[in-house]
């Protein structure tokens, strides 16, 4: 072996090497050795799309990635440990270039935004039903249903916020739940019974026979009251007069008032109106089948929609990419959460 | 050494006993048996195809034969597991038809290689042997030149040395002067002689030249192609003329007369 | 007409030489291995000479092919993929598409196969022509081990050098597929550079040198193998030397996909 290939073969290697540690470099073997942060939070909603690596984000910017996954069974919690790398996280004092925060004082930060409403959520990434946790402020913080003390985290505890689509799903389903609630066939049931009494009243015999006897006693107060007229004398023809003429100032009254009723008993035409209300009924009756039927495909369509709604959230790549598995129970309750 | 043979206090340089050899079911050369005393310089011959140098390669350990037995200095080389076969090999020396050199080695590495590999020597000491063993094949101050650059001749030479490495009591030679004009054949028989007269070693040759036979050979053991076996035994000049067998007879003379210093051309 | 029976014994021939050829590569697997571990445990015993020689034929000599096919390869590949996701707008994740699928897949098979034209083939035509003029049998004879002596010194050499082609051919594809993605999309380095470092894990590139490893074991394996099973007639070396070609990528392609499932189900564990 000469010189010449000695110095070629000495060549590769140096510059091969170098290369390989400079890809090391590039590729981020470096991070390894960057101090790393720790932060731990817990749901109790499902990860389903999160996975170790996933990337952490504060505030839409990539701050780390999550290390672990656990689950706690018996409180069906899951913990999701993050590791953060600090050197996001930067200082500016005037007049220099921003230097990273220590460890001590990250931790600080984060526990101080924490009381101020610092939480962690679960959100889509892209269309891929990947997700990734996003740290970010929320006004109104609810509190967690557990103990987070019970569990002794060792890294800095950050609440977790429901992520946007169990939020979403979480109204829409107690929209539902209420829509769900009421007792449309009671209602019904009690429409119904109100109509058919109303109707019986009405059709009764009884209504046609008052309305002949509320007639009937007219005309017999008028023949009384003429009959008293014929049998008053002369004698006593003044004061009977003025009595008379009282009586009949008081029997006009009266008959003015018979008159009056009678016009108005006839303006009412009950009969006509009877009819027309049996009618009215007869159709409301109907109605309120048709109206059952409806309630009752709402009731369905419900819970279709509710079935959906799950299967998105637990899969939401399937909006896109249509379902994975064709379920013929899951396709009529699409096709029906769409019809309404 | 001699740990298995009683009765021959001295065990033979090479002993064959019963050996059957050839490929897969073809026997090539069926129930041989021969002795071959330490000093000895002798020639396996016989017609082309008759097996010779698959006998040889079988002595030499390379092949496994089907029946039979071969003792190099009392050891069994046939039953030899890995590593004492490999010992019983660092005995003997072997030069290849072809000269077998290391292409990618000089000359003086080709030689130094066994000792190299095989011994603890320092290097001077691996130095001052190869210019002896080059000196002993008349190739001084060619150490440094590739196999490629060196004549059909030197390469045999070469080989000599090579086998002559680590000093062995027994030589193997392939076709030692095939395919070399009658000069050079004859420089190299002559090489043989010097090389016995040396270091008293026991030589094993095949060949089928005729005069090299004659000038070197103690003794021959002939071979035959139809009999699959040995056809006669003993020095060239007896069974060229007082053989039994024909063959043998007409075989041998077709050497000619002479004893030495031919300018007989070629064989065909 | 042939005889329906001679076809039953060719196909019964060929099993059985197919068997031979699997117990033959075995056994020179132990071989070649135990011949490894003894020059791990006595490194003096290892010619140096022999492994300087090599390491200078399989590395220096073989950058300028491989610098070639890896550029081309990463050109080709970023624009094809280019022409693709442009329609889609997916112009970002090319430098990552670029750079897992060279550091992870096309860097170390393309680099691999090189190295199988350039130096299988030659172990093979070396040993072969080592068979037929006798040096097996000579080195056999002066007790020396033929895979110590011919195959150790070639497998280390292919071990080391392999590896850093394949950094090499990693870098150079790299650079071609930058090369695309600067002329096609304008896209300056530090861009594609910050890019691929998103996209690409370390773990990539680790597995791609891991991969070229395993290569250059098998390159110089089916090389030295098939070499030492070389016929003895004339045409027998040409005949080995194809066919350690042909092996030998057969293999790698064999060991790639089985490898390419081996890392993700160990990814599967790490995320």
């Amino acid at each position: 072996m000469n010189d010449n290939s000695k110095f070629k073969l000495g060549l590769f290697i140096i510059l091969a090497t170098a290369v390989f540690f400079a890809a090391l470099f590039i590729l981020g073997t470096m991070d390894r050795f960057k101090e790393k942060a720790h932060i731990s939070t817990l749901v109790s909603e499902s990860v389903q799309g999160l996975s170790v690596g996933s990337s952490v984000k504060y505030q839409g910017v990539p701050i780390g990635n999550v290390s672990e996954i656990m689950i706690y069974p018996t409180d069906n919690v899951i913990r999701i440990d993050m590791e953060i790398n600090i050197s996001k996280f930067k200082v500016q004092q005037a007049g220099q270039a921003p230097v990273t925060i220590p460890i001590e004082a990250f931790n600080e930060h984060v526990a101080e935004a924490v009381k101020k409403g610092l939480c962690c959520r679960m959100e889509l990434e892209g269309i891929t039903g990947g997700k990734y946790i996003e740290l970010q402020m929320v006004k109104d913080t609810s509190p967690p249903e557990y103990d987070v003390k019970e569990f002794g985290l060792a890294y800095t505890y950050v609440p977790s916020q429901p992520s946007l689509i169990s939020d979403l799903r979480g109204s829409v389903t107690a929209i539902l739940a209420k829509l769900e609630s009421i007792d449309y066939k009671g209602i019904s049931d009690r429409t119904n019974a109100v109509l058919d009494s109303i109707n019986e009243r009405v059709n009764s015999p009884k209504f046609d026979e008052t309305i002949d006897n509320v007639n009937a006693m007219v005309n017999e107060a008028r023949k009384s009251i003429e009959n008293l007229e014929k049998l008053t004398g002369s004698d006593v023809k003044d004061k009977i007069d003025t009595i008379s003429q009282n009586v009949s100032v008081a029997v006009n009254a009266v008959e003015s008032l018979t008159k009056s009723v009678e016009l108005e008993i006839k303006a009412i035409e009950f009969g006509k109106i009877a009819e027309n209300f049996r009618s009215f009924l007869s159709t409301a009756i109907r109605t309120s089948k048709t109206l059952d039927e409806t309630l009752f495909n709402v009731d369905n369509g419900v819970d279709a929609l509710i079935e959906l709604i799950q299967y998105i959230d637990s899969d939401p790549a399937s909006l896109i990419q249509g379902k994975k598995k064709p379920k013929t129970d899951a396709d009529d309750a699409q096709g029906d959460g769409k019809k309404r | 050494m001699a740990d298995n043979n009683a009765a021959n206090p001295a065990p033979a340089a090479i002993e064959v006993r019963d050996l059957s050899i050839g490929y897969g079911s073809r026997v090539v050369l069926d129930n041989l048996n021969f002795r071959i005393e330490p000093g000895q310089i002798v020639t396996i011959l016989g017609g082309s195809g008759c097996g010779k140098s698959t006998l040889l390669k079988h002595i030499i350990g390379l092949y496994k034969p089907l029946r039979g037995d071969i003792l190099i200095n009392g050891r069994s080389i046939v039953t030899a597991d890995e590593q004492e076969k490999r010992s019983i090999m660092s005995e003997f020396g072997v030069a290849y038809q072809g000269g077998a050199l290391f292409r990618s080695l000089n000359l003086a590495e080709n030689i130094a290689l066994p000792m190299e590999e095989l011994t603890n020597w320092t290097r001077a000491e691996i130095r001052k042997r190869v210019s002896e063993k080059l000196a002993l094949v008349h190739l001084n101050g060619f150490e440094k030149y590739m196999p490629s650059d060196l004549s059909g001749g030197m390469i045999k030479r070469a080989a000599f040395a090579r086998a002559l490495a680590l000093d062995p009591k027994l030589l193997f030679f392939d076709e030692p002067s095939a395919g070399l004009d009658p000069l050079t054949s004859d420089m190299l028989d002559k090489v043989i002689l010097e090389i016995r007269e040396k270091t008293h070693a026991t030589i094993m040759m095949v060949t089928h030249e005729l005069p090299s036979i004659f000038r070197v050979s103690d003794r021959v053991i002939m071979l035959s192609a139809e009999k699959k076996g040995i056809v006669d035994d003993g020095s060239p000049a007896y069974l060229r003329d007082h053989s039994a067998d024909e063959y043998v007879r007409t075989f041998l003379s077709r050497g000619g007369t002479y004893k030495s210093n031919s300018t007989e051309p070629d064989h065909a | 007409m042939k005889n329906p029976a001679d076809s039953i014994i060719q196909c019964g021939d060929m099993a059985f030489q197919l068997k031979d050829e699997v117990v033959s590569l075995i056994s020179f697997v132990g071989d070649v291995t135990a011949a490894l571990w003894e020059g791990i445990r006595h490194p003096k015993r290892l010619r140096w000479k022999d492994f300087l020689f090599y390491m200078n034929t399989c590395g220096p000599d073989g950058v300028p092919i491989t610098i070639m096919i890896s550029a081309l390869m990463g050109v080709v590949l970023a624009y094809q993929a280019e022409v693709q996701s442009h329609k889609y707008g997916a112009d970002n994740f090319l430098p990552m598409v670029i750079g897992c699928t060279i550091l992870r897949e096309l860097g170390p098979l393309m680099v691999a196969i090189v190295a199988t034209g350039r130096s299988g083939s030659a172990f093979a035509a070396e040993i072969g022509t080592m068979k037929i003029s006798e040096e097996l049998d000579a080195l056999r004879t002066m007790g020396i081990r033929p895979t110590r002596f011919l195959v150790v010194p070639k497998m280390w050499a292919m071990l080391f050098m392999l590896p850093l082609l394949t950094v090499i051919g990693d870098f150079v594809g790299c650079a071609g597929g930058y090369m695309v993605m600067r002329s096609e999309l304008g896209m300056p380095l530090d861009v594609f550079l910050r890019l691929t470092r998103q996209g690409v894990a370390v773990k990539y590139f680790i597995e791609g040198v891991l991969k070229s490893v395993v290569f250059a074991y098998i390159i110089t394996m089916t090389g030295c193998w098939r070499g030492f099973r070389t016929g003895s007639d004339a045409i027998a070396v040409g005949r080995s030397t194809t066919s350690a070609v042909v092996t030998s990528i057969l293999f790698i392609v064999l060991t790639d996909a089985f490898l390419a499932k081996l890392f993700t189900v160990f990814y599967g564990w790490q995320g």
